[in-house]
């Protein structure tokens, strides 16, 4: 069993302030950088003062793919689904967190979704069925999504208790959370290596909008 | 029965042949039909597994397609999604409907069934057949068989995405009758599918084939892998499925042998009834050539029995092959030269060529013949003989180009006389012969009457206007014989009568000519003498009575015949004169003392040869012509011969014989007077004579010593010879006493058996040679 192993590293580093920051790092099993994986630090006694409050977010449709393809986004925030295609796209979610779909629209549907549960919502659109989107509703404002390079950086973590979570689409296994108190000022390292299935997806059918422009 | 041999052989012979080459080729045909066949049949097999795989994989492309299509259905996604169980119910039903899938699932993610419409009872539980999932996840999509309660489902298993799998979704439809019946309409191929579970005995599931079939095929599988199975009358190929799960699914195709092979029986069957027609064509055909050969043979064989018997009038009718036509042909042809020349040689057997009347043989045969009937219908019949007259004048004197011309005239004037029922033949020579069928003696002298007087009148050929005449014998039959030869020779008597009697027409009379049958008998036999060479000469010297020299010897005729001796020529002469046969012993006697005489001569011995001359030889008017063709022939001097005429054949015809003697005494051929004193002679004529010799006959020498008279005879005849210059020869001198006294009386020479008797030349030779010289003289 690849179990995921954690390593976290504290940094003898002081930082000014009250806040914390959190370097992820998330590696395959193979020693690549993984991108599009969502870390999550929950705070474990309530925060007196929460980093950032519910905004509108946005996922995008861009030569029919969800654009970011992974989103995380605070619970209750809303999202709009602006459509830069020329085709229509129906979006939909079955996901429990939050069920929806958006019946065949151009440009951007005038009311955006709010997503008031945590979870994890697989977007799909149901014109084009290799199109896979998700967006990860975090109860927590600390949250982030690596990049290419398999790093990112949360920032402004009060001090206290955290139970650190990674998640990715393709997570062979439930990655177990990762318990730590980040002190004040302290910039910590979390270093992730996780095993990843290979992505289940219904071949692209060939795009019209793709042909080019003539 | 050859013939009928050759007809089989030629029929059994092409017979055996054709069934021989047929047979084989049959058999040849045979194994490689079988070979073909089974060939045929693998391949079939083969390509029957490629159509039932392409067959599967269509299925479960059709299948996938459909539980792909339910994957991405969006209500369905979002019934699965929410777990609306009635919902996802109804739609897998919807979905599986137009496919008429058997067997519509939904699953979960943890491998358990929401839902199945095969069987209610199994949602809730945990799948059975992971391992079909296991290959889903790995792949996207999965295929396969799998067992469920007896029965076999091809399914296809697709996960439901939305967009990433929240489900999977399985249809399947049970393996059955569809899926055998597809493969059966496109290959000609029998399916059936097996299952078994674990160790289990294989259990038929579905197909085509009789359930006894199935049972077999059962009972021949073994392992679920590809395998050929030969089963009864069938040849089967056992396919492994892909099966999830512990149970194990084969499908077997299956050909019928028989099936694959009835295209090839049929042509089998039809080859041997083309081998059975071509041996009923065979049979009739060779019959036919057979026949065509043998029937004309058998009509040529027929043909030549009959020709064998002697019937030639019927032709070989055949029309066979050229070779056996031509044949025929030929046979025809030598056929017909066969008849031609027996008609010939029947012609010159029975006919006479120069007058074309039957010849003595047909006429005997006729005789004979005319006899038998008379006798079985108490009948009379009459022959008539008869002889022209004066015939050798004209042919001797005419030739025979005339003499044959006067025959055909007599024998067309003959047959003219005659009805046709009855015979004319022409016998020979100038002698012919008539038979009357019917008559009796009156109408035969009636018919012998009137031929006798057309005869008279005389025959015209070119300028001559000849006179032959004829004289006829009539004998018949029952009264003057009783059987041919008597019959002919009786009329031949009679006939000879009437020549004698100068009468033209005689009838047989027993008394009168008698005798005469006797001596022409001995005529005929005289006849064959002649070429049998039974005449000989016999040869009696005379001597001088006064030296007692041999001065000549007389030839003298003997007949040595082969029953009766030596005949003497006194016995045969006379009628030899008579029928002018003479004229033909004068001609032999001529020669052979010429020859005889010439022999002597080249010995350095001569001796002149007196020969005896009869009165016909002195009508003869060859007679100088044979005298000198004889001396020219032997190259002898004339005055080595000698020739004696009797007294009285002088007087018959004394100024022919004067005349005679003068020519052959120019000749230098020597003549004595035979028989002196017989023959009446006028000594007028006497003097006329030109002959060298009186020989005084043997009637007065025989008494000579005791009986005056004849010695008187004897002295004047001497005295009388003496004074016209003539020798005298006393002939029949047998004792010394007679011829010393006609030493006396001046006699000149003698001859007789005091002397020697008449001897052949060789004891003529010895006698000579043993002699005393002068044994006579010394009395």
């Amino acid at each position: 069993m690849n179990r995921p192993f954690v390593l976290a590293m504290l940094s003898t580093l002081s930082v000014a302030g009250v806040a914390a920051d959190l370097h992820a790092v998330v590696r395959s099993d193979k020693g690549e950088p993984v991108r599009d994986a969502v870390v999550v630090a929950v705070p474990e006694a309530p925060v007196a003062k929460p980093g950032r409050a519910p905004k509108l977010e946005q996922v995008e449709q861009i030569g029919e793919e969800f654009v970011p393809k992974v989103k995380a986004i605070l619970v209750g925030s809303p999202v709009s689904f602006p459509n830069r295609d020329s085709v229509r796209h129906h979006v939909y979610s079955f996901s429990p967190p939050k069920r929806f779909d958006l019946p065949l629209y151009v440009g951007t549907p005038a009311k955006p979704v709010v997503f008031d549960k945590p979870g994890v919502v697989v977007l799909g659109c149901n014109i084009h069925d290799w199109m896979i989107g998700y967006i990860y509703v975090s109860e927590s404002p600390y949250y982030a999504t690596t990049g290419a390079d398999g790093e990112v950086t949360i920032s402004g973590i009060p001090a206290g208790d955290y139970t650190v979570r990674v998640w990715h689409p393709q997570l062979a296994d439930v990655v177990e959370d990762t318990r730590r108190k980040l002190e004040a000022n302290e910039s910590a390292d979390m270093l992730w290596r996780v095993a990843l299935k290979p992505e289940v997806r219904i071949r692209r059918a060939p795009s019209a909008t793709r042909r080019g422009p003539y | 029965m050859r013939l009928a041999s050759l007809q089989s052989r030629i029929v059994v012979f092409f017979l055996v042949l054709l069934a021989v080459v047929q047979g084989v080729a049959l058999l040849l045909l045979h194994h490689a039909n079988e070979r073909n066949a089974r060939a045929n049949i693998r391949q079939e097999l083969d390509v029957g597994e490629r159509v039932f795989r392409r067959l599967t994989e269509q299925n479960t492309a059709r299948l996938t397609q459909a539980v792909e299509i339910l994957s991405l259905d969006f209500a369905f996604r979002q019934a699965v999604a929410t777990r609306d169980l009635a919902t996802i119910q109804s739609v897998l039903l919807n979905h599986g409907a137009r496919i008429q899938a058997d067997k519509m699932a939904l699953l979960s993610l943890n491998r358990q069934v929401i839902a199945d419409t095969s069987d209610p009872r199994l949602a809730g539980r945990a799948f059975a057949y992971p391992a079909l999932l296991e290959v889903a996840e790995r792949d996207g999509r999965a295929s396969g068989i799998v067992m469920q309660g007896g029965r076999a489902y091809q399914v296809a298993v697709v996960p439901v995405l939305a967009p990433t799998p929240i489900a999977w979704a399985l249809f399947g439809i049970v393996i059955d009758e569809r899926l055998a019946r597809d493969l059966r309409n496109v290959s000609a191929l029998e399916v059936s599918f097996f299952g078994r579970s674990g160790s289990a005995p294989w259990a038929p599931l579905s197909g085509t084939v009789s359930a006894a079939l199935q049972e077999a095929l059962a009972g021949a599988l073994v392992e679920p892998a590809r395998a050929l199975l030969e089963v009864g009358s069938h040849e089967a190929l056992a396919i492994p499925l892909d099966t999830y799960g512990d149970a194990k699914v084969v499908a077997v195709l299956a050909r019928s042998i028989d099936e694959a092979l009835a295209p090839f029986r049929q042509l089998s069957t039809l080859l041997i009834a083309l081998v059975g027609g071509s041996l009923a064509a065979c049979v009739v055909g060779s019959i036919f050539i057979a026949r065509s050969v043998a029937r004309p043979l058998s009509a040529l064989s027929e043909m030549t029995r009959r020709i064998e018997q002697g019937n030639y009038a019927e032709p070989v009718d055949v029309a066979g092959p050229s070779e056996v036509g031509e044949l025929a042909r030929r046979f025809n042809v030598m056929r017909e030269a066969i008849a031609a020349r027996e008609e010939q040689v029947r012609k010159l057997a029975y006919r006479d060529p120069l007058s074309d009347l039957p010849n003595r043989t047909l006429y005997n045969d006729r005789l004979r013949m005319a006899i038998e009937a008379a006798k079985r219908s108490s009948a009379e019949l009459t022959v008539l003989v008869m002889d022209l007259d004066r015939f050798k004048n004209i042919n001797d004197t005419l030739g025979h180009r005339i003499g044959d011309d006067v025959l055909r005239q007599v024998a067309s004037r003959i047959s003219d006389l005659v009805r046709k029922s009855d015979t004319t033949a022409r016998l020979g020579g100038d002698e012919f012969a008539v038979l009357l069928i019917n008559a009796g003696v009156d109408e035969a002298r009636a018919v012998a009457a009137k031929i006798a007087a057309s005869l008279e009148v005389p025959i015209t050929v070119g300028q001559h206007s000849l006179d032959v005449g004829a004289s006829i014998g009539i004998a018949a039959f029952p009264l003057h014989g009783e059987d041919a030869e008597t019959l002919m020779r009786r009329a031949d008597a009679a006939m000879y009568a009437a020549k004698r009697a100068n009468a033209g027409v005689a009838v047989y009379e027993p008394r009168t000519h008698e005798l005469r049958e006797e001596q022409l008998s001995l005529l005929s036999e005289l006849r064959r003498a002649l070429d049998a060479h039974e005449l000989r000469l016999f040869f009696q010297p005379k001597v001088s009575l006064g030296r007692g020299d041999i001065t000549g010897v007389e030839a003298l005729v003997r007949w040595a015949h082969p029953t009766k001796g030596m005949i003497t020529p006194e016995r045969f002469i006379p009628f030899a004169e008579q029928t002018g046969f003479i004229r033909t012993i004068s001609t032999w006697v001529i020669d052979a003392a010429a020859r005889q005489a010439a022999k002597w001569r080249d010995a350095g011995r001569p001796l002149k040869v007196s020969l005896n001359i009869s009165v016909h030889d002195l009508q003869n008017p060859q007679l100088v012509d044979l005298l000198l063709g004889a001396l020219e022939r032997h190259d002898l001097p004339a005055a080595l011969l000698c020739l004696e005429i009797t007294e009285s054949g002088v007087m018959q015809d004394a100024a022919h014989a004067i005349e005679l003697l003068r020519r052959l005494h120019a000749l230098g051929v020597g003549c004595a007077i035979d028989d002196f004193g017989t023959g009446y002679s006028s000594l007028a004529y006497i003097k006329q004579l030109r002959v060298d010799e009186l020989k005084i006959d043997r009637s007065f020498i025989r008494n000579l010593v005791t009986d005056a008279k004849d010695r008187a005879i004897v002295l004047s005849t001497i005295d009388l010879a003496h004074n016209l210059s003539l020798g005298v020869v006393a002939e029949g001198v047998e004792d010394q006493a007679s011829a010393d006294l006609l030493r006396e009386l001046g006699c000149d020479e003698m001859q007789g058996y005091l002397v020697a008797k008449p001897l052949e030349p060789a004891a003529l030779e010895t006698w000579l040679a043993t002699r005393p010289a002068s044994r006579l003289l010394s009395s």
